[in-house]
Formats: C-alpha cells, structure tokens, sequence
C-alpha cells in the first residue's frame, strides 16, 4: 500500500482506458462501473497480487497506468469471463486484460505462454508441444488402429487425415496426442455414432493458441490464417476448434 | 351493482386498477361527493399491498390497515366497483368520453354469493389463495377480507361443473356466465395499473426457479404472512426445516442492463428490505442471523434514514456493500452458498445461507403497455407513463391521468399522495353530486334503549392467527356467556370481514341485543366499522365496546399464554362492566366555511391554492415575505433539463391575477383558533404589522424547508467552494463559469444525515450529477470526483447517474467517520479522501468544489406555527402527519393538511404532487354541508357549578365561559372532547359524555376485580 496520496491535478490527460474503449463496441461499457464487487465476488483470480477485476478497473478509471501495465495479475486471469457475465453494467473487463497485457514488452511476459507461442509459430501444425505433421500422422493411425481391435462395436469408426471435402474440420488439442492419446477417442466415437462426416488435418490441425493469451495480435492472426488455410485447402464446410 | 342508466351521465370519473392508488383516488373522490366508476381485472381490489405481511416503517400488519380503506370504497355510495373488467377502447375527450369496458365471467352471482366456501371446501385440491407459492384453483379469494367478498371460478380448471354447481348452497354459480361488453360515459379517467414484479429467472446466477430456497422478496412476505400458505410460519422450501441465515441480495432487476434487468432504481426495495430483515430479527430475535448485501442503501424518505440506522443498531440487521456473484447449492450441502467480496482488501469470503431472498424490482407489464397504447397514453423508454416535467399526474392525453407504480416506481405513501392528486387533477372535470339522500327506509329506525335491563352480546375475533394462536377463543367466548346480563358470546372469526360483520349485525336484531362488546383489535382503526353495524342493526353507535385483545395482549403476550388467557377473561369482563353504563348519544352536527388559508407561498402553496380556487373556493394565500416562489426561485433548471424560472413565472403570474385568490405577502401568522370547518386565525400583515384575521373552513401548510448551508468545507470562507443550488446559479447565469475548470469535487451528504439533521435530503444526489453534467457540457475536458456515501438517484434518475459515469465522472465513496479533508491552496483547494476500492488517498487540486448541502426544517418558523396552530412536529423539525403510511398529507388535526418540503425534503414535481393532494384532501372536507362533531364533548351540571372558573383556566381551547346565568357552559360545538375540564373541575360538575365517572369506574372495577375461574 503507498503511502503517498495519488495526485490528481491540472489537465486531464488520456488513459489508457481511453484508448481500449476505441477499441470495444460500446467502449466496454467500461466508465460505467458502480464499484458494487460483483465481478471481484466471482472471480478466481481475486486476491492474487493483492488485486482483483473491481481494484484493476479502479485502477484504469483513475489513470493510473504505470500500475495498470505492470501488475501481474493479468497473467492470472483465464479469460473465464465470469465478471463480465453477472456484471450489472455488462463491463468488459476481460477485454481490457488483454490490453493490458499487450502493454507489457513480449520478452517480458511468462515464460511458459510466451514458449507455447512460440512453438506454435515455428510449425504449420500449429503446436504448441512442437508436435509435427508424421507425429500427429502416426499418433492417430496408431490409436485408431488399436480402438477397432479391442473394440469390435468401433472396428469400422474413422479418423480420416486430409480427407478433402469433409463436412468437418476437426482440430485437436496437442495435449492428447503429446500426453494422453486415449483422451482423443470419445470425441472420435460420439462423431463416429452421429454419423458425422469428419477429417483431421496434418497442417493447422492444433487447437490451442497461446499467441491469443500471451496478447500477441500479429502472432495470434498468424496462427489463424494458418489454420483457416488448412480448413480452406481441404475444402471443408466448417472448422470445428474444440478449444 | 346500481343500475346501467347512471352510466350515462358525464359527471364520473373512470378509475382504471383498484391496487392502493386506485382504491385511494376513489375514496378522495367519493369523499368530495364526485362519482366514480372503479375498475380491476382481478376479482377483487386491493392489488399488491395486500399480498404484502407487514409495511415500513411503522411494521404494521397491513391488512389491518388496508381492510377499513377496503371495505370502505365497497360501502360508499359514489363508487361503482366492478371488478374483473377491462377497459377495452377509449374515446371523446376530456370532459366526454366513453369507455368500453369488458367484465370477464365471474361464474358467480353476486348477490346470492355469501362466500360460505362451501366451494372452496369440496374442491380443495386446486383451491389458490397465494399467486406465486401455491397452485391453481377454480375458486379464488385471495384473503379474508376480501372486497367484493365473493369467490370466483377458473372454469378451465374445473373438470366437473355440474358437481360445482350442485355443491353451492346459495345456488350462486353460474356455468354459462360470459363476458359482458358495455360502454359508459366518464368526463375524467385515473390510470391505476401498477407494476409487475421482475422475474428473476433470467438472472441465473441467482438459481432463481432451480433452488426452492431462493425466494422472491413478495414470496418471502406471503410466507410470513398470517394469510399466507404457511400461516405465517417461515420455514425453507426445500426441506421444511426453519432457517437460521437468511440473507437478502438487493437490486434484482434494477439497476442492470444485462438479461432483462431494467435499468431505472426501482426505489422501494432497500426500504422493503430492511422492514422483512427487521420483522424476522423480531420474530426470531437471536436465533436468526439477517444480512444484507447491497451497492446503495437508498432510505431517501421521510425518516427512512431512522429506520435503517434502528435496523443496524437496535435489530443487529447486518449491511454488506458487496454485490454477490451467485448463489448455489455445493453438492451435500443443505445450505446456499453466497460469495462475495469485501471492500477492505481484495479477499473473497463465502458464507453459507438457508434462503436468500432476492429484493426484485418493479416492471410494467406487456398487457398495461398494450392499454396504455389502446388509450393513446404515451410511454417513456421504461414503459411507464410518460408525464410532464413539473407535473407527474398528468398524462399526454388531456383529461387521463395516473398515479401509482406505472408513473414510476414508488413507495405506498408516495402512492397516496399521487393517487391524491390524480383525483384532484380528474374532479376538475366533473360536477360534485349531492348525496342522494340516503333514504330511510331501507336502514331499521334507532331503537331507544333507555330502561330495558342489558343483553349484551360479546363477539370476539381471532383475527387469524393474531389473537387465536395466543388466546383460547371458544373458551373465553363460554366463559363470557356467563357473566351477567351476557344473552350471547361467540368467537366470530375475522370479525371485520363482510360474513361475521352480516352475522353480528343479524344476531343484535334477532336476540334483541341492546349492549354489544367486539373482543378484537383496535378501536383506533375499527371503531367506526363495529359503530356503523350497530346503527345498522338499529342501536344507538355508542352502545359499543371495544377490548382490544390483540395489540394490548395477545401481541404483547405472545409467549406467555397462560396468563394472556387470564387477562384476556378480565378485559372482557372489564369491556361487559362497562358497556352497561354505556348510553345513547347524538353527534353534533355544524355548518361550515369553506374558504381554504395556505400558509406558505412557494410553488406547492401556490399550487395548492390554484387548484382549490380552480374548483370554486376562495383561498388566502399567506407569504411571510414580499415574494412568491420560495426555494423555487433559486433554481433555474431540473435534472432533465427543464426551465423551472419560467415555470415559477408563470405559476406566479397565475396565483396573483387569479380572482378567487388572494395573496397576503409578509403576513406573520400569531393567533389561531377555532376547528375544522369554522377556523379564524389572525395574523401581523405588511410593514406596518397590521393584525388581520382570517375565516376559514381549512388550512394548508406549505411553509417549506430551507436550504442548508453549514460553514463545513470552507463554505463561505473560500471563492472555489459554493453549493450545489450556487453552482446551479452560476452555471446557468455566466457562460464561462466552467471554462477553467480542471478538476471539480462534489460532496454529498453535507449537513445531511448526521446528528443534528439525521435524514437525508433527497434531492442532493440529482443535484450532483445535474451540476455534473452541465460542467461537462461546458467543458468535457473536466475532472469531476463526486464523493458520497450512497448514491440515491432513486427511479429515473438512475439514467442521469449512468450517463454521468458514461462521461467520465468518477465517484467514490467515503464514510461518514472518515470524511474528506478540504485544504485552501491559493485560488483552488485541495480535497483529500481514500479510495475504498483501491485503499489509498486521493489528492485532487480543485478549482471548485460544491458541497450538496441539502435541506434543513425551517425550525423556527414550524416551532412557532406547531404551536399557534397546535400540530405535532418530527424531531427534526418537519411537520408530522397523521399516518406516515396511509395518510401522508393529512396532519394529526382534522382540517389541517401538508405538502411540500415542510413535510420532508422533495423535488418540486414531488411537492406540486403534494400540493395537489391536500388540495384534494381538503375538498373531501370542504365538499361537506356540515361536520360532524362527534359526541365526546364535555357537559356541565349546572346544579353541581361554583362558578369557579377552574374549567375556563384550564381547558387548551379556551371553550368554556360563565354564563348569564352564572355557571360554566360549554359550546358542544366548539369542545374537542379531550377531558382535562372533567378531570379538573373539583365539584365533578363537568362529564365527558361517552366517559362518564360511572362507566369509566364500572370498566375499571371489571379490570381490577379478581374474576379468575
């Protein structure tokens, strides 16, 4: 807690909370907040770094960006939208977050998001484990190969790579593959039981996309035109991101 | 029902909802002999206020208190009451219209209806009485005391109408009833719709509709309603068990813009709030704990702050400024589970409830949209009835008016005080009517009494569960049977409702009863209801006796039964001792003045005055200074932007060039006396304090408030510090006076609740945010910190607030402990306060700072006038009515009424309301030939006089004098019945008639004599 008052004097000056709300529809409705904690009631993140959304919002209300920019809190919050969802005034706080974040200079943001991002950069798969294209090729072959045997009820279920014209495009979170093949098969046999007309692909066909958290727009556009590309090449009808 | 051809006639007014509004519109109307037609959809009036168990801030039961008001609208013979009708269509205008109404089938004749429930007994199954906690029902009565008191039939429901038809032993139910289209003729209509409540379904962090524990604050009252499906018991839905933490979540469907919440304040759910967490610490004291979580507790009404702070510091009701985020039931658990944060660090605490009530706000519904569209009554963006700026009964078409919930969202008094000025407003078009003489012969002649030994009849109520879950009524009902000169003694139920009132009345005339004692409630609300059953049955209306066994025992008694039971014998038996000496009196009867005194001259005097001298009477209008307009005069616009210098102008221009009034500028009021109907008052007049006396019939005080300037803050001391009615000025009277402006700091609650001027002044928040908005129109580049301690823009306002924090004001709270610090810094001045959210200060470097410094009592000025004029005041110097609930313009003495800021602090389309109600309310007197003078006067024996003057010195009134003759007389006329002369007079040669030694002696022998069987 500082000691010194916060000094509020002269001409007012432009915040950074001016600027996102240029960049939100309605401006994130975000001057409107009545201070009444139902976001820092519900949020997962409150406490942490001694912050909460209310006190992060407070501190964009007063202009008070130096401290706005620089906690870490941001790095804590998921995204989850649980304040803007019971929010009286319907304030976008999970927006501003990310304009937060995107304050911060990229080699200083967490390592661990910052790494995912990169990863996926380097690779058409998209993965953020690094996982490539005869990876994910084998890993699914592998897996559906040994379904069908020891499963008779699934011996004739697919999981098609590349098919062109597919209905769906599938994409697949690496975790699976990477970690825990057997996690990919239930997906695979409610799609198999519908009857739906599905296809992974080798290239874009990663799910995640640490470049959105890490507030990394010219990464994170990357990573979409690679994937829409896949879905594109293919010619299939619609692009399914479980994530 | 009267017959069709009345309906012809223009001379009406149509009242469209028989809630609280409606039913009060009519009842001034009726008062003041004008006709009026009152119609609801439902199948009896009553509306919401009955469904509630208690209202603030007096905790009374409100059937109680809505019952007479009830029963009244169905006996006067001005009103027409049709419930289960519509109006279909609208047409002609002001003056002439003609209404198409549609009455829906009731399937019940009324006139053979007894309301026996017979029905309601052999089809229990689907019986409804309780919308919203319980299930459909063919026959429905929602309460006791129900007005038309006859059930009615959902014929859908009903699979076997033969069987219903057969089961009813009136043969009152009707299968092939059907819908009755008519027109009728009316020169005024009343808009009474009300409100619906917001369903909560929609918010479903709340688990509204998935957990039964979590209820709606009107289910929560039904629940604890005597009436209500538990009798009154509060228990949890989901297991029947009693809960030990309720907390209640506030502004559900207000105050939002996300899922159908509405975005206005709904205004009254802090004050509900508070009285059900009150009334439940009352009921279960220490074993219940009561939380609740709020943004704004907004208690702007009279004496609401008292009521909150009672609740916090006498009820131990605990305040959590937190918003929770949802409520949910964790998988196991039997209890609700809230979390929410606190404001002094940034931790997340979760607590754990049995219910949790959601304080849900008020919404028009689709369907009095649909009218209100039908009728070419335009809306506002909420929905509700869109009005004029100074004038919230007006609608915009001439000659339809509103009041109640669908102008906006109100409180019960504020309700009262519109549906007030509706009715004044509406009887501007018609003719009053004289009484159609009640003709005698359809009411039994008064029998004389005198000489016959007693029969006294003893009827005691259990008034529910009030009386009969503390006192044995049959027991004691056999026990007074056997006291002496007792004919009959029976328990009666509800006895105020229309059954037992039929069956008391039948059993005086069939066992020739000449004495009757009610065992029940008060004789302060039901006194005149048992009287008029007497002369009804043919006795004399005093040969009654009241013992209020509820209030006075089984209420105070509760947990002690056993010797509630004893007590309640004695009463009785003191009631019976008594009432053998009653006697029959004649009321006394005097013609009256009616020209009407305003005191005041601001605009709710001139208001007052204009709309009285509009109907015929001639007013005075005294102004203590040498100007009209008041504090009117020093604000030059409203919150939305209305030119009030205009308005005032023009008002003022109308007041002084009016025929029948006349202006009486620096008039010094110093003498009064007199009563209702026939006052004088004399006052000092002009600069040469000429005395001057004034007759009139009655008296409006308008005498307003005075607006506050403490010396806090530097104010008067400091060029950058001014209030907000300064700022208000200035802005609007120089066009660079914000230019420079950087920085701006408001502060609210400026000599407002804190000691010395509790309440809080209402209108200082609006203030704020209008001085907020016009700075940054001048200049957006501003700075604007507005502190307060809760924001109170109740209602519409709540738009202005947003729009303010829209464009970049920014508000923080402080605590009345912890106020800001104000420091001169040249030309500007720094203002210090913490942040709650952020746990720091701030330091802004203001070049203004206005202070919301409010309204405080002009105490002097209502000091001198309680006393000429004998009212009662509040403690902090407001006048004070008779009922704070009911009866908001009326003050405690008859032919006195109030308005304006001398009655709480207002906005001036809330005073001209006002004005316009005690203008109504002053016609329901002024209407009148003659007052009834009642007949509790004193009277002297002048055998028994010394001449001693004893009764002359002492009596507050200065009635009596001696006479010619050389005793005291006492002008039955002029004596306000208090006693003091009786009490006084050492030669006991004065008797208060109807409490004469022998009766009051007799009534306290029966107390005190042990009769314990």
């Amino acid at each position: 807690m500082t000691v010194q008052p916060i000094a509020i004097t002269g001409k007012k000056t432009t915040r950074l909370m001016d600027l996102v709300k240029t960049l939100l529809p309605e401006g994130g409705n975000l001057d409107l907040c009545l201070t009444c904690g139902a976001c820092s009631s519900g949020c997962p993140a409150t406490g942490l770094e001694g912050m909460d959304p209310r006190k992060f919002l407070r501190l964009a209300a007063l202009g008070l960006d130096e401290e706005l920019t620089t906690t870490p809190w941001v790095w804590m919050c998921s995204m989850c939208q649980r304040c803007i969802y019971v929010c009286p005034m319907k304030i976008n706080i999970p927006q501003l977050v990310y304009y937060a974040r995107q304050q911060w200079p990229r080699e200083s943001r967490p390592k661990g998001i910052l790494g995912s991002c990169d990863m996926a950069l380097k690779h058409d798969t998209c993965s953020a484990m690094g996982a490539s294209e005869d990876d994910f090729e084998f890993v699914v072959g592998d897996v559906l190969e040994e379904y069908r045997e020891s499963q008779p009820e699934f011996a004739d279920m697919e999981a098609s790579l590349n098919r062109e014209r597919a209905f769906f495009y599938l994409n697949q979170n690496s975790r699976e593959p990477v970690t825990e093949p057997d996690e990919m098969v239930p997906l695979w046999k409610i799609l198999h039981r519908v009857g739906a007309d599905w296809t992974y692909g080798t290239k874009g066909w990663a799910a995640e996309n640490y470049c959105m958290f890490l507030a990394d727009d010219p990464a994170w556009e990357h990573i979409i035109r690679t994937k829409v590309k896949a879905v594109e090449d293919l010619g299939c009808r619609i692009w399914l991101n479980t994530e | 029902m009267k017959t069709t051809d009345r309906f012809q006639s223009e001379d009406r007014v149509l009242v469209i909802g028989g809630g609280i509004g409606g039913i009060k519109t009519a009842l001034d109307l009726a008062e003041a002999q004008k006709q009026v037609i009152l119609v609801d959809k439902a199948n009896a009036i009553g509306g919401l206020m009955t469904l509630l168990d208690r209202t603030f801030p007096t905790n009374n039961c409100d059937l109680c208190t809505v019952s007479p008001t009830l029963s009244e609208t169905s006996r006067s013979q001005y009103i027409d009451l049709m419930p289960l009708t519509r109006l279909i269509q609208l047409t002609g205008e002001a003056g002439n219209f003609t209404a198409t109404l549609a009455t829906a089938p009731r399937y019940i004749d009324l006139n053979r209806c007894t309301a026996c429930g017979e029905c309601h007994r052999q089809f229990p199954e689907c019986v409804n009485f309780n919308p919203g906690l319980d299930h459909r029902a063919p026959t429905c009565m929602r309460y006791p005391q129900a007005t038309p008191q006859a059930y009615s039939i959902a014929i859908d429901q009903c699979r076997d109408i033969g069987a219903l038809s057969a089961c009813c032993p009136a043969d009152a139910i009707l299968p092939r009833d059907s819908e009755n289209r008519f027109d009728i003729h009316a020169a005024s209509v009343v808009l009474a719709p009300g409100a619906s409540i917001f369903d909560p379904k929609n918010l479903d962090c709340f688990s509204y509709g998935t957990e039964p524990d979590v209820l709606t604050s009107l289910e929560y009252e039904r629940m604890m309603s005597a009436s209500g499906p538990t009798q009154g018991k509060l228990v949890c839905p989901s297991d029947g068990r009693t809960p030990e933490k309720i907390a209640w979540i506030q502004c559900v469907g207000s105050r939002g813009m996300q899922k159908g919440a509405a975005s206005y304040c709904s205004s009254v759910c802090c004050m509900f709030a508070i009285k059900e967490a009150i009334v439940t610490k009352e009921r279960f004291k220490d074993s219940m704990e009561t939380t609740v979580f709020y943004m704004d507790m907004r208690t702007f009404g009279k004496d609401y702050e008292g009521y909150y702070e009672r609740s916090r510091k006498d009820y131990g009701v605990q305040f959590v400024r937190s918003r929770p985020h949802s409520v949910f039931r964790k998988p196991g658990d039997t209890q609700l589970t809230i979390t929410y944060a606190s404001v002094e660090d940034s931790t997340l605490n979760q607590e754990h409830f049995d219910l949790v009530v959601l304080a849900t706000g008020f919404q028009i519904s689709e369907d009095v949209r649909e009218l209100a569209k039908q009728i070419g009554v335009d809306l506002n963006c909420h929905g509700f009835a869109q009005t004029p700026a100074f004038h919230s009964s007006e609608t915009s078409r001439p000659g339809v008016y509103v009041c109640g919930m669908f102008e906006s969202p109100k409180d019960i008094p504020e309700t009262m005080i519109q549906a007030s000025a509706a009715a004044c407003r509406a009887s501007a078009h018609v003719q009053a009517k004289q009484a159609e003489d009640a003709s005698d012969t359809d009411i039994i002649p008064e029998r004389d009494v005198t000489g016959e030994e007693p029969r006294i009849g003893v009827f005691i109520c259990d008034c529910g569960e009030n009386i009969g879950s503390v006192i044995d009524v049959p027991g004691l009902a056999a026990y007074a049977k056997t006291f002496p000169g007792v004919v009959t003694a029976e328990g009666v139920g509800h006895g105020c409702s229309r059954e037992s009132m039929n069956h008391i009345e039948q059993t005086i005339i069939d066992q020739k009863l000449n004495r009757v004692v009610i065992g029940g409630c008060s004789p302060r609300t039901h006194e005149t209801r048992f009287q008029d059953l007497l002369r009804r049955a043919g006795l004399n209306r005093y040969l009654l006796e009241m013992a209020n066994l509820r209030d006075q025992n089984a209420w105070v008694h509760a947990n002690q039964p056993a010797e509630a039971n004893i007590n309640a014998r004695q009463m009785i038996w003191a009631a019976v001792s008594s009432v053998k000496k009653a006697r029959a009196l004649s009321d006394n009867h005097l013609s009256i003045n009616t020209d009407v005194l305003v005191v005041g001259g601001g605009v709710t005097g001139m208001t007052a005055a204009i709309r009285l001298a509009d109907q015929g009477y001639k007013v005075f209008l005294a102004e203590r200074r040498s100007m009209l307009g008041g504090t009117a005069n020093l604000i030059r616009s409203t919150l939305e932007g209305d030119d009030v210098q205009s308005f005032v102008r023009d008002l003022k221009a109308r007041t002084l060039a009016h025929s029948r009034i006349q202006v009486i500028f620096n008039a010094f009021i110093v003498d009064h006396s007199g009563m209702p109907g026939m006052f004088q008052t004399g006052m000092q007049v002009g600069p040469r304090m000429f005395y001057r006396q004034i007759r009139h019939g009655v008296t409006i005080m308008s005498t307003g408030a005075l607006p506050n300037r403490p010396t806090d803050f530097l104010l008067g001391s400091h060029a950058a510090v001014m209030t907000q009615l300064d700022a208000d000025a200035l802005l609007a009277d120089s066009p660079r006076a914000a230019s420079g402006w950087n920085n701006v700091v408001m502060i609210q609650c400026v000599g407002s609740r804190q000691p010395g001027n509790p309440n809080c002044s209402r209108v200082c928040c609006q203030a704020a945010i209008k001085n907020a908005l016009k700075i940054l129109e001048k200049n957006p580049e501003t700075r604007i910190f507005i502190l307060y301690r809760d924001m109170r823009t109740y209602g519409f306002q709540e738009d202005y607030y947003r729009m303010a924090r829209e464009k970049g004001v920014i508000f923080v709270r402080y605590e009345r402990e912890s106020p800001p610090t104000v420091q001169a810094a040249g030309t500007q001045v720094a203002v210090i306060f913490p942040d709650p959210v952020l746990g720091r200060s701030i330091s802004v470097t203001a070049d203004a700072l206005l202070l919301s410094t409010g309204f405080i009592s002009d105490d002097e000025s209502t000091e001198d006038l309680s006393a000429i004029f004998k009212l009662t005041r509040t403690p902090d110097g407001y006048f004070l009515e008779d009922h704070i609930k009911l009866r908001p313009v009326d003050l405690s003495r008859p032919g006195f009424y109030l308005a304006g800021t001398a009655h709480s602090p207002r906005l001036i389309r809330e005073s001209i309301a006002q004005a316009e109600a005690a203008a109504a309310r002053a016609q329901t007197l002024l209407s009148r030939k003659s007052i009834e003078l009642g007949a509790e006067v004193a009277r002297v024996d002048s055998k028994k006089c010394a001449a001693c003057l004893i009764c002359v010195r002492a009596c507050p009134f200065g009635i009596p004098v001696i006479n010619a003759d050389g005793y005291s007389e006492i002008d039955p006329a002029k004596c306000h019945g208090c006693g003091v002369c009786a009490s006084e007079c050492p030669a006991k040669a004065i008797q208060l008639m109807r409490f004469e030694d022998d009766q009051i002696l007799s009534k306290l022998l029966g107390l005190l004599e042990r009769r314990v069987a």
